[in-house]
């Protein structure tokens, strides 16, 4: 079956993927349900940041989301900043995603669990395809918490993007709808439950923007804990139900994760202890 | 120098054997030690590794690199063609021997090919620190030896040039960890310190040896036979 997406229609099609979504899958990406760009981001990351100064930042907790709020805020302001490249990549696609999770949790939810995923990762990936500066490397930090496929596809959205093309969003979503996401979703879903790479700055963004705290742990209690916001518990259900798909190919995926991939990387210390005594070096 | 040699050559033999002993032990652990160094710093393992860097960064952005127990370093480039993620033997072994293998130890998580060649550049920073500590630093203090205290240093600077020629050349480590070695040492040492003609001919003798070890060293791994052999175990 063939979908045609004309300019600022909705289309609600039957959709062939390649054994990751069918059925009603959406790909009206427009006005309210435009995935934000990185000044709309930083407007939301703006409000919240107020309103959490107002109220939250009294305690050594407080502070420390603020601090990581406000990283994130310098991040989406200008991420091709030379001096701020390390984790660019991870913290636009944590304002992404809980930009979207803030908006979308009052709203009724999507009808199909694959939906949910979908908007998922376009709304998370929608900042690294809007910037108009990236580091030099984010294709490669991208990958490494995705997948080398997504990290291409969100290459050729950018360029898609760039030369104006209205329409970039909904071919983004196609795009990713026609190929398997899972495990890409389970490698970034890891990332952002283990604190030592992206579950604290999820943890400290989630709760400046309003959402419930994320059970951080495995891949499956955040991905379960995104799709609560989203779906409600009628999403979970599904997601949790041993017969269906959804749940199949999600297991599938966190089956093929590296063992001990939250263990600490000593080698990074020592890199990073490397780099220091470089750096002092040089401005000796 | 010759102050304490003077000094200790005026001891009985007993502790001469003693101290001949402990001397050969030393010069052997910390020889060998200053050779590996020496080795990291080479002018072959500094073009190695900057070629290895240029052709990481060559790389397409989003290519993986990740460890798989059992089998090895792994690439994962994407195919644009036939959109698939294909896993395949990144034919990176890294140095076990070398100064950098800590770098290559990231664990079984995916890193990109930025990554790699970040961790292969500070990999080249420690080998271009050993090169100028190591390496030429060796030579210059073996002429600075040979010119200011005795000739015989120069036994010293012909086994060095060797040694690093033939490292070079076979791109192996030639190391001297073996008993037999620390006793000739010993012997040598204790020559040594009697003093006298014996002391020159120990030297000479001790030298001759050395460098005809590693010239043999040197044509026995670049035999035809022992190449096909360090084929087969890069392999494994």
């Amino acid at each position: 079956m063939h979908n045609h997406v004309a300019e600022g229609a909705t289309v609600m099609g039957h959709v062939v993927q390649a054994g990751t979504f069918s059925g009603q899958v959406h790909f009206h990406y427009r006005d309210q349900n435009a995935p934000l760009d990185l000044l709309s981001l930083r407007r939301w990351l703006d409000r919240v940041a107020e309103d959490f100064r107002a109220v939250a930042e009294q305690d050594r907790t407080g502070r420390e989301h603020g601090k990581r709020l406000d990283s994130t805020r310098a991040v989406v302001a200008d991420p091709g900043q030379e001096s701020r490249q390390r984790d660019v990549i991870r913290r636009l696609l944590v304002a992404g995603l809980c930009g979207y999770l803030a908006r979308t949790r009052d709203a009724a939810p999507p009808p199909l669990p694959e939906q949910i995923l979908l908007d998922l990762v376009v709304f998370a990936l929608w900042p690294v395809v809007t910037a108009r500066r990236l580091p030099r490397d984010w294709q490669g930090e991208l990958a490494e918490i995705t997948s080398a496929r997504l990290a291409s596809l969100v290459a050729q959205a950018r360029t898609s993007w760039r030369s104006g093309d209205g329409t970039a969003a909904e071919t983004f979503a196609r795009a990713l709808a026609r190929r398997s996401l899972f495990p890409a979703m389970s490698v970034l879903f890891d990332d952002l439950a283990d604190p030592r790479r992206g579950g604290a700055l999820l943890t400290s963004m989630a709760l400046v923007g309003g959402l419930p705290e994320p059970r951080t742990g495995t891949a499956r209690t955040v991905f379960v804990w995104a799709v609560g916001i989203v779906g409600g518990a009628a999403a979970v259900t599904v997601v949790l139900d041993r017969e269906s798909q959804v749940h199949r190919l999600l297991e599938e995926a966190i089956a093929t994760l590296p063992d001990g991939s939250a263990d600490l990387d000593l080698t990074e210390l020592l890199a990073e202890f490397i780099d220091a005594l470089l750096e002092q070096g040089g401005t000796g | 120098m010759t102050d304490w040699l003077d000094t200790v050559r005026t001891l009985g033999w007993q502790w001469q054997l003693v101290g001949a002993a402990a001397a050969g032990l030393a010069i052997l652990l910390v020889g060998n030690r200053l050779l590996k160094a020496a080795t990291w710093g080479s002018p072959r393992a500094l073009v190695e590794t900057s070629q290895l860097y240029v052709r990481l960064r060559a790389l397409p952005p989003a290519t993986l690199f990740r460890w798989r127990v059992g089998v090895g370093l792994q690439v994962v480039v994407y195919d644009e063609a036939t959109d698939e993620e294909k896993e395949m033997p990144s034919g990176l072994r890294p140095d076990r021997a070398g100064p950098g293998l800590a770098f290559w130890m990231w664990g079984e998580r995916p890193r990109s090919a930025a990554f790699v060649a970040a961790r292969v550049r500070r990999d080249f920073l420690v080998r271009l620190v050993c090169f100028f500590w190591f390496f030429l630093g060796g030579f210059v203090v073996l002429v600075r030896l040979a010119i200011t205290e005795s000739p015989l240093w120069l036994v010293a600077l012909v086994f060095l040039l060797v040694h690093q020629l033939a490292t070079s050349a076979t791109g192996r480590y030639i190391l001297f960890e073996q008993p037999r070695h620390a006793v000739l040492l010993a012997v040598a040492a204790f020559l040594f310190l009697r003093g006298g003609v014996l002391a020159t001919v120990a030297v000479y003798a001790l030298g001759a040896y050395f460098v005809l070890y590693v010239l043999g060293f040197w044509y026995m791994v670049s035999s035809g036979r022992m190449e096909r052999l360090a084929v087969l175990r890069d392999a494994l």
